[in-house]
């Protein structure tokens, strides 16, 4: 259970393609590959970072990024 | 009007399919006429439909499902005699083998270390017109900026830029059958020869690269090297110009988006995704291989699916005040380079292109407009509006001027 100003995120790697627009949001937050394409692992980002992680989920067009928590 | 053929640059509107007035200024507008009445519109008579998908969750449902919706000419003659363009026209497994060699040439971080050479093209390109105070933004850039970085990263001369822009240009749009086989040979022999050389002496580019790949331990074979050359000419030169074409004439005759770039360039990056999503130039085909049923339409194997990415970049039920253009709109999830495995390989290279283009513009020319206010441009290749194709809608030419310094 996350509580409070966090959110677990995800990766389902058959969906994303390498588009690395979460990449471009925040690299450090979202990794990529030599290829560009996602190397995110499963971790719950808090704190200020959480904007950046809500961002990086949401700008996929894939819907790659799999997000939860508040 | 009756004409099923563009007139232009006279009247400004033609009739599309469905019987949808096409406006030339803006031709997109003619998608989400027919998207309100009925998202999917069978085309065709014969026993295999042709079926046009014109909203967001049909396309992105399709694209992502490469084994309903296969992009394979033939899905069910799967020998490499039937092969069309590589990559593009495979399906996974297979299409993951080649498109793997291509990714690490077009990946962010390579694009990157090539911002400074594709700056240069650029700059060169707008001081060699900017003090006569007008130019054709089609003939004198749009065109020769991406052509121009192509080669040096393919390895070709770019001395011969504009040679590859008229083959380019009329491999697109072929006038018939055998004008397309007199233009593919052509390309065809500048990349043997390109190849030619390379294996005697390779160098830092595409060619030297591609020569060096392998797959399942074997050296590509040539005739599939031309193949894959062929389709990034294809889909690399053309779309950018014609991307550029739309942008910049939003930017000519729209001056309050022309002026809020220029006074706030950190919009750019914004702008850049607004004008791939607004004015998206790409429409795909996929082949179903099994029957299935979208939007209630029954379809059957073999059916031709054909995806506009326009309609469903402007689908109101996506995106918020999807049909208006916003410069500023973030986060911008649109579908400009498509979606699922054969997602735009070019996406970051082109990305960086019109990013520059539109921070030197800014920069160098800031205040431009429609040399001849009059005038509606001339476009070619609005077949995919008229139900007959799959080509980029072009602007012939787009006349800009401004005060000479």
């Amino acid at each position: 259970m996350i509580n409070g100003d966090s959110v677990r995120i995800a990766l389902n790697p058959g969906l994303c393609s390498g588009h690395a627009r979460c990449h471009a949001v925040d690299p450090a937050l979202f990794p990529i590959d030599d290829d560009g394409y996602s190397e995110l692992a499963e971790r719950i980002v808090e704190g200020e970072l959480v904007k950046a992680a809500r961002e990086g989920a949401h700008i996929c067009p894939e819907r790659a990024i799999l997000i939860d928590g508040q | 009007m009756s004409s099923s053929k563009p007139e232009s640059p006279g009247g400004n509107k033609v009739q599309g399919i469905g019987g949808a007035a096409v406006d030339l200024r803006d031709p997109w507008q003619s998608w989400q006429e027919l998207s309100g009445s009925k998202p999917s519109s069978p085309q065709g008579d014969g026993s295999e439909s042709c079926w046009y998908l014109l909203g967001y969750a049909d396309t992105r449902r399709t694209l992502q499902d490469h084994e309903l919706a296969s992009s394979q000419k033939d899905p069910y003659g799967k020998t490499s005699e039937d092969f069309g363009l590589i990559p593009g026209e495979l399906d996974p497994p297979l299409h993951r083998s080649y498109r793997s060699i291509l990714n690490p040439f077009f990946s962010p971080s390579r694009i990157a270390k090539r911002e400074s050479n594709i700056r240069n093209f650029c700059v060169e390109l707008i001081e060699g017109f900017r003090e006569s105070g007008s130019c054709d933004f089609m003939e004198q850039f749009a065109f020769l900026y991406p052509t121009a970085i192509f080669l040096e990263i393919f390895g070709l001369d770019v001395a011969r830029c504009e040679e590859f822009v008229e083959l380019t240009h009329r491999f697109a749009r072929p006038r018939s059958d055998t004008e397309r086989q007199e233009v593919e040979a052509s390309i065809d022999a500048a990349l043997h020869e390109l190849f030619r050389q390379r294996r005697i002496a390779p160098k830092d580019d595409l060619a030297s690269e591609l020569l060096r790949a392998e797959i399942d331990g074997e050296p590509i074979p040539e005739r599939e090297l031309l193949s894959m050359g062929r389709l990034l000419f294809i889909a690399g030169l053309d779309t950018v110009a014609a991307t550029l074409g739309w942008s910049f004439l939003h930017l000519a005759t729209r001056p309050k988006d022309r002026i809020a770039l220029v006074d706030n360039p950190e919009l750019i990056d914004s702008a850049v995704e607004e004008f791939l999503r607004y004015y998206s130039v790409i429409t795909v085909s996929r082949t179903l291989t099994a029957d299935t049923t979208i939007n209630e339409c029954p379809m059957r194997a073999g059916d031709t699916l054909v995806v506009p990415f326009a309609p469903a970049n402007r689908d109101t039920t996506e995106y918020d005040r999807g049909d208006e253009f916003v410069i500023d709109r973030y986060p911008n999830r649109h579908v400009g380079f498509g979606l699922g495995p054969h997602r735009c390989l070019g996406s970051h290279l082109a990305r960086t292109e019109l990013r520059i283009a539109l921070e030197e513009w800014c920069s160098r020319i800031p205040e431009f407009s429609l040399a001849e206010t009059d005038s509606i441009p001339g476009i070619s290749g609005l077949d995919p509006l008229l139900g007959k194709g799959l080509s980029v809608p072009m602007l012939d030419t787009l006349p800009l001027a401004w005060a000479k310094s």
